[in-house]
């Protein structure tokens, strides 16, 4: 190993929301020298059974920057630990280690993205593609009285799905949510969009 | 008369090419043999046995397949394959495939469509594609008995409004109505198991166009 | 959605499309290391399907602590790819393993004498082979153990 001559990297974070982890760390600056970092990682596996063993992040080792896409490290809902150290040429700072270990299961899930359409008839959603890792809950209803609620799974697509045949001059009214497998966990709804439908009301 | 082997070039590409359960092992001729006289000999094994199987239908056969389908129909076993190539009194060594699941591996086929109309709606009426089967006369497994999680993916096509659309199903029948009078929906159908990723195949695309509105046809009279 | 494994009294959930999904991307490698073609450790013999409902918490049990204890820790990746590959699995399966505790911890993962006998016959062919081939056999033949869990 080389001299540790080099600060090692300061107060280490995660943020993550809806499945993509960013590890952040302050930057090691020294005058008119470009600092390169690397980043480990370790599981509950390799804590527990291989605890000599780190394995290299995909993306960052080494990278210039004082973050990590760690999303494609962090691949099981166990808590991992994650390290940082710099070096510049041969001098290499000591690893510094994320204070709390990191579980995906605590990423923030947000509503997803959706834009109500109609083709005719037919009521379509378009959902905001976060990536494999999230099936779409859509709840939809007509605007009326006592409406019965419908609920519709719906997998990552190119496509618009297709909610429901409505009613010429009804109203009908969409949300829906995230759901990840791997964690077990859904987001908040996003807000209700209701779109009134063309035409006359059909005679009772 | 045995061959002089390792003289020849190994046949290439030797792989399983298998839809529902239909399980083929595909390969090509050695390099720079293309057009010769070469037959060829297939041998498979399951994994975890004992012994190399001949396929004696397959033997000094001067096609680049061979049907495997009924030795490899075990959905508990997996299994290899490997080809020989001879030319004259040369032979190649054997070329082998990697090991064949055929239960995870196997590609699903797409379901027959059938599409009736009226005025304004679309019938869709989905048959689960067949599991391979060794005689015409046995009855046949529908790969939804397989899979008892294949679902299907249906996109329609508006071509007035030039929209698409889709819908995940899995029963075999779903009618969409308050369609467009006098317009052309064309339909394509796709059948998938959740899990590992498998190659699909969509069904052919099938346009059929609603009948033109009967109230407007009256008044027209 | 997710899957869950009905074994016996013990019932878990796991994203086991997740595991397979994360084993299809290096399963031809690994499996093509694997030379020795006529010997398969996991055997249709002793399925976790083909054990009566009760002993399959215990049997699956031991596989995983096998495959955590003496697969995973010893199996040598050629590659940071697979490398990183085989730690998705190994923590995914650990996972299941501390379900499965919790189950044994709450009296519903009974060891009966058909998982004790299922489980000495894989550990038996485990131990025919030489230690570094059969990590590797074993690391291939996850694609069995994972169809055996998505029977349960």
């Amino acid at each position: 190993d080389g001299v540790a001559v080099l600060p090692a990297p300061q107060n280490l974070s995660v943020q993550s929301t809806n499945m993509k982890h960013v590890l952040t760390w302050s930057p090691v600056t020294v005058p008119e020298e470009i600092v390169h970092y690397s980043v480990e990682y370790q599981g509950e596996y390799e804590s527990l059974y291989t605890s000599h063993i780190w394995i290299p992040s995909i993306w960052c080792s080494p990278t210039q920057r004082p973050e990590c896409d760690i999303t494609e490290d962090i691949t099981a809902t166990v808590s991992y630990s994650l390290r940082v150290r710099a070096t510049l040429g041969s001098l290499t700072s000591t690893w510094s280690t994320l204070k709390h270990r990191f579980n995906q299961n605590s990423t923030i899930l947000t509503p997803p993205g959706m834009e109500i359409t109609m083709d005719g008839f037919h009521l379509l959603i378009k959902l905001e593609d976060l990536g494999p890792h999230f099936e779409f809950f859509v709840s939809y209803w007509r605007r009326e009285p006592g409406a019965k609620e419908h609920i519709k799974v719906v997998r990552p697509g190119v496509l618009p799905v297709y909610l429901e045949t409505v009613e010429p001059g009804a109203a009908y009214c969409v949300k829906a949510r995230t759901f990840v497998k791997a964690i077990g966990r859904h987001s908040a709804f996003s807000p209700t969009e209701c779109v009134k439908v063309q035409g006359e009301a059909l005679p009772l | 008369v045995p061959c002089v082997s390792g003289d020849l070039p190994k046949p290439t590409n030797v792989a399983f090419i298998s839809i529902n359960m239909k399980n083929i092992l595909q390969w090509n001729p050695p390099e720079g043999l293309q057009g010769m006289e070469v037959s060829y000999t297939v041998q498979y094994f399951i994994y975890g046995q004992k012994k190399w199987l001949n396929k004696s239908e397959c033997r000094n056969i001067s096609r680049t397949y061979c049907d495997l389908s009924a030795e490899t129909s075990d959905y508990e076993h997996q299994y290899y394959a490997k080809v020989k190539a001879m030319w004259g009194t040369n032979c190649s060594k054997w070329a082998e495939t990697g090991r064949f699941y055929p239960f995870l591996e196997t590609q699903i086929g797409p379901p027959e469509v059938a599409l009736t109309t009226d005025e304004k709606s679309i019938s869709i009426v989905l048959t689960a594609p067949k599991k391979w089967k060794k005689n015409p006369e046995e009855s046949s497994i529908s790969m939804q008995q397989i899979y008892s999680n294949l679902k299907y993916n249906v996109s329609i096509y508006n071509t007035k409004s030039n929209r698409t659309w889709s819908q995940c199903v899995t029963n075999h029948t779903l009618v969409f109505s308050w369609l467009e009078p006098g317009t052309l929906y064309c339909v394509l159908v796709e059948s998938f198991v959740p899990g590992p990723p498998r190659l699909t195949h969509p069904s052919e695309r099938q346009c059929v166009s609603t009948l033109e509105d009967q109230t407007t046809a009256l008044e027209v009279k | 959605g997710l899957k869950t494994l009905h074994l016996g009294s013990c019932v878990i959930t796991t994203n086991l499309q997740g595991i397979r999904s994360g084993f299809s991307e290096i399963r031809d490698s690994v499996q093509a290391k694997d030379e020795i073609i006529d010997v398969r450790i996991l055997r249709k013999t002793q399925s976790l399907q083909g054990t009566k409902p009760a002993d399959q918490c215990c049997l699956l049990h031991h596989i995983l602590r096998l495959y955590l204890d003496r697969v995973f820790k010893n199996y040598q990746p050629p590659d940071h790819h697979i490398f990183r590959k085989v730690s998705r699995l190994a923590n995914s399966l650990l996972t299941i393993k501390k379900d499965l505790r919790l189950c044994h911890a709450h009296m519903s993962c009974p060891c009966g004498e058909e998982a004790k006998e299922k489980y000495s016959q894989i550990l038996s062919h485990f131990e025919e082979l030489p230690p570094q081939a059969v990590v590797v056999k074993a690391l291939g033949e996850l694609d069995i153990l994972l169809q055996w869990m998505e029977e349960a």
